[in-house]
């Protein structure tokens, strides 16, 4: 068993390096906005790559992989080769999962595949935002253009000797640009420091009338202090607005086929998932609420000969929180509590029940990189039983 | 008189939006001010600037896709000048000097 654990985890970090570093190399993704969504949202659809097994526990382990259309492409795709927005966007809605189920003498007795698409995705960021969010950030980047231009006035003024020389004015010019790549203002050269510390340009810019903006002088006196406090707004407003966006609803749908290769004979799985956020304060990470559905066609293993006997369904409900996060507001460690109700709407098995309620909870905990490490405690009230499920997964995607 | 040309290409996303500002301050001599903003991909060509000048270029936006800029024309190397930013806020400047 153990050395089914290592292998299997030693899979999930080749495969998490090996698709990692394509991504990287293909996409180079900044993604500020990609490290808000959990792994938990992640698990429910990738726009990349993922990569799972599950049940390292019990007597049947499953690997799946799943690639969004856009990941694949993305592999194959020359470099420096663009796709149209429409065509991109197409892609990162649809993606393909495959499953291969092992039993405990590694041989193979299942073989899966299916797909999943996005019935409405409002996560997608690249989709046109709301007028009042685009609005905000126009206004914002109308200031910080007028704001720079203020302190490079300052400067030429109240430095005139030093800024009549190339090699000063470049020095300006790469010290904004290194603080705008770390989005931290804090650490700026000294003569930007001193503009934006000035009351002259506070002034200035609270008077300004070149800019068309939503914001009052109250406002823009705020911000310009900001900027002075190490503060980049213009991405501080970018991330909340990025943050909102993560919180509102995902639903997908997954069929899937799979074929039993020791009764001869597949299966179909309907799934439904549906996830979104609840709570306004973007400072603060939500409850993200998740419902599923299951509905499954498949062999009643009592009956020797090929049935389709097996019909459940299961429905449940459950919140999930972070709980814990980096300084990138990366998701360390997350908790899952849901219900869940199992129906059987064909043969039910001497000795079972035709209806189980259960309660559940998973422990996720981010052990390296992309690497998860899901922990399912079920419980069934009735029975007073309970089941553990070990998993690993890498969600190598934005 | 020079010419520089500047172009910009958003890519993988429907929200898009950078403010141009090619300036030199008023508190030197030929000062200098131009201010766009666009929403899409963009060519401007300009073709008042004075010989042997620096001139500031920035650009002040964001994208949730990517954003790929590039200026050239008569000034000195670094020429052209290329950068991008994907799914981010950014506010680079660039000096240019004018060829004499």
């Amino acid at each position: 068993m153990k050395k089914y654990l290592i292998c299997s985890i030693l899979s999930c970090v080749i495969c998490s390096a090996l698709f990692g570093q394509s991504e990287k190399d293909l996409k180079g993704v900044s993604a500020e906005a990609n490290k808000q969504k959990t792994a938990n949202s992640k698990d429910i659809f990738t726009s990349l790559y993922r990569a799972g097994i599950n049940n390292l526990l019990g007597d049947d382990h499953t690997f799946s992989f799943s690639s969004s259309f856009f990941g694949i492409d993305s592999m194959f795709r020359k470099k420096g080769s663009t796709l149209l927005y429409e065509q991109e966007r197409k892609m990162r809605q649809k993606s393909f999962n495959l499953g291969i189920t092992g039993d405990t003498n590694n041989s193979i007795t299942k073989l899966s595949g299916g797909l999943t698409l996005t019935l409405i995705n409002k996560k997608d960021i690249t989709k046109r935002f709301e007028d009042g969010d685009r609005k905000k950030l126009e206004s914002m980047s109308l200031l910080v253009s007028e704001l720079k231009r203020k302190i490079f006035d300052y400067i030429a003024k109240h430095h005139s000797e030093e800024n009549a020389k190339d090699s000063v004015k470049k020095l300006l010019h790469d010290s904004w640009n290194k603080a705008d790549k770390k989005h931290d203002f804090s650490d700026v050269h000294p003569f930007i420091e001193e503009a934006l510390g000035s009351s002259d340009l506070e002034n200035e810019m609270v008077n300004s009338n070149s800019i068309n903006t939503i914001y009052n002088k109250e406002e823009i006196k705020a911000i310009t202090k900001s900027y002075f406090q190490g503060k980049d707004m213009l991405h501080i407003v970018y991330l909340d607005i990025a943050e909102k966006y993560s919180r509102k609803l995902l639903w997908t749908l997954t069929p899937d086929i799979t074929y039993d290769r020791e009764n001869k004979q597949a299966a179909c799985a309907f799934a439904m998932d549906a996830t979104f956020a609840l709570g306004k304060n973007t400072r603060k990470k939500p409850w993200e609420v998740e419902l599923k559905g299951l509905f499954k066609i498949q062999n009643d293993t009592s009956i020797k000969k090929r049935n389709y006997e097996n019909k459940p369904i299961s429905i449940s409900a459950g919140v999930n929180k972070v709980l814990l996060q980096n300084e990138d507001k990366e998701s360390k460690m997350e908790f899952k509590f849901f219900t869940q109700y199992e129906y059987q709407f064909g043969n039910v098995p001497i000795g079972t029940e035709a209806n189980i309620f259960s309660l559940n909870s998973t422990l996720r905990i981010n052990v390296f990189k992309s690497l998860w490490l899901p922990v399912t405690l079920k419980y069934d009230p009735v029975n007073h039983n309970f089941l553990g499920i070990f998993a690993v997964t890498a969600n190598l995607g934005n | 008189m020079k010419k520089i040309t500047i172009e910009g290409k958003f890519t993988g996303s429907d929200n898009n939006f950078v403010v141009l500002d090619v300036f030199r301050s008023n508190a030197e001599p030929f000062p200098y001010d131009f201010r766009k903003s666009y929403n899409g991909n963009f060519k401007e060509t300009i073709k008042d600037l004075q010989p042997d000048l620096a001139y500031s270029i920035d650009f002040s936006g964001f994208t949730t896709g990517k954003f790929e800029l590039k200026i050239s024309g008569d000034f000195i190397p670094p020429n052209p000048i290329t950068d991008s930013f994907e799914k981010d806020s950014f506010s680079p400047g660039y000096l240019i000097h004018t060829t004499k």
